[in-house]
Order: C-alpha cells, then sequence, then structure tokens
C-alpha cells in the first residue's frame, strides 16, 4: 500500500498556518496598542518581529519559487518495512 | 496612551507612575530566543551529513523549507506573545489610587486597584545576586481594602518606589480627612 498526497496540500496547510501566525500576531498588537503600551521600546520589537517574519517570508519565497507543487510526495510506503525486514542487518 | 480600554482615569486625577517590570527580568527569554533561532542551523549542518541523498530530493526540500519557515515564524510569535504579557504587566499609580494590570496571558488579563488613602504599610525586597547588581526588587503594599496585599513584583528601585508610594498615600490621606 502507498499513500501519496500532492506537494500543493503541504504548501496549504503552510499557508494556513501563516494565517494563524497573522492573527495572533495582531492580537498582541492590538493588546499592545490598546492598553496604551506601546512605548518605543514595544514599538521596536514589534518592528523587529515584523522585520524578521518578512525576511523569513521573503525567502520562502525564494527557496520554493522553482517547485512544481503537482509532485507528490510518498507518506506511506509497505517496501519501507518489507524492505527493512529483508535487510541483511535483521 | 489609549488607556480608556484598561482604566478610566478620573478628571481630578494624575498619572504619577506606569510600573512595568525590570528588563533584565526579560532576558532569559531573549536568550531562549537567540539559542531556538541558532538551533536550526546546527541541525542543518548534522541532517546534511546524515542524510546527502534527501536533501538532493525535488520533493523533500520545499517539505523542509516551509517546515523550516513555519518554526521560525513560530518562534517570532511566542517571542511576540512573551513580550507582550510582560510588557502589559505594569503598575499604574496616580495621585489617587494603584492600578494593577496584569496580563495572564494573550486571552486573560486582571486589572485591581486600591486606594492609596486604604495603603496602611508598604515595605520592599530586593532579594538576590542579579537583583541587587540591577537595583530592582519587590514592592510589598498591605491594605485596608477589599485587596490586602499588593504586590508589584521586580520593579526598578523598590526602595526609592516605596517612599514614593508612602508620600503619595500621605497626601491622600490629608485630602480624605479634609472632605
Amino acid at each position: 500500500m502507498i499513500i501519496t498526497i500532492p506537494l500543493y496540500v503541504i504548501l496549504f496547510i503552510y499557508l494556513g498556518y501563516l494565517v494563524v501566525v497573522g492573527v495572533f500576531s495582531f492580537i498582541n498588537f492590538t493588546h499592545l496598542f490598546h492598553s496604551g503600551s506601546l512605548t518605543l521600546v514595544s514599538f521596536f520589537v514589534t518592528l523587529l518581529m515584523v522585520a524578521l517574519a518578512i525576511i523569513t517570508l521573503y525567502f520562502t519565497f525564494i527557496f520554493l519559487n522553482e517547485v512544481d507543487w503537482r509532485q507528490t510526495l510518498t507518506l506511506w510506503n509497505n517496501e519501507w518495512i518489507s524492505n527493512t525486514l529483508n535487510s541483511s542487518n535483521f | 496612551m489609549i488607556l480608556d480600554s484598561v482604566i478610566k482615569i478620573k478628571s481630578y486625577e494624575k498619572m504619577v507612575y506606569t510600573l512595568r517590570r525590570h528588563g533584565v527580568t526579560f532576558l532569559p527569554y531573549v536568550l531562549a530566543f537567540v539559542a531556538m533561532l541558532l538551533a536550526p542551523i546546527a541541525v542543518y549542518w548534522l541532517f546534511v551529513s546524515a542524510f546527502t541523498g534527501i536533501m538532493q530530493n525535488s520533493i523533500t526540500i520545499p517539505v523542509i523549507v516551509m517546515f523550516a519557515s513555519a518554526y521560525y515564524l513560530s518562534i517570532f510569535l511566542f517571542f511576540y506573545s512573551f513580550f507582550a504579557e510582560f510588557y502589559l504587566d505594569s503598575w499604574i499609580i496616580t495621585n489617587d489610587r494603584l492600578v494593577d494590570v496584569r496580563q495572564i496571558s494573550l486571552f486573560a488579563r486582571t486589572v485591581a486597584e486600591v486606594d492609596l488613602y486604604q495603603i496602611q504599610d508598604v515595605s520592599s525586597e530586593i532579594k538576590g545576586v542579579f537583583p541587587t547588581l540591577f537595583n530592582y526588587g519587590n514592592v510589598y503594599l498591605q491594605t485596608a481594602g477589599p485587596i490586602p496585599k499588593f504586590i508589584i513584583s521586580n520593579v526598578h528601585r523598590p526602595d526609592k518606589l516605596r517612599q514614593a508610594i508612602i508620600e503619595l498615600s500621605s497626601e491622600d490621606k490629608k485630602f480624605h480627612a479634609g472632605n
């Protein structure tokens, strides 16, 4: 038995996770803003976090730019077990 | 400052202090953040030397890149959340009252306040190597109000703050005695 999924499924999961990270970051920012805690220190920490996130997303985009998302990713293959059991080490 | 969501400043009230925990107490989070930033680099070198074939596979590379990207975004989010919790924990002292704003987690906050004239006893404490070196510690307030004990924890110059609270409290007591 072989279980495979197209690579774009992983991309959709990743994009969904980006939305979650974005929402939680926004909640943190609104907490800081509405409680009057958006001072110079908290502003620079926010700026640093935004800059780091942008750099991460930029390099992710660079690395994933040329990927063929229709390729299939094998999640499970029975041969992995049978090959292991039939190997000379056992 | 947009403080209306936390406290309503009265017409005769003026803010005297806005206190937060000393920045040194956030240092362990910064060190953990830096360690977590650097950890994937070490893991990457181990991975490359152990599984050379996997790193040349056209399918596993995008999966690893997305996983690494999600990991970094997660630690940025966790660090920002810890910072927000640290920074939103504050004590606001006005000429009338002391407000303790405590951010317990992202979706939990408690706000407690005591009128300065209700303060009965104030004591300060600096305990430990780092608190002594960086001059921060706790200020304990004994009150006659519904919340008998207030702790202002890990604030800079607790001795000076204790004196300031005693002065503000005695002024407020005079004001309330006059009315």
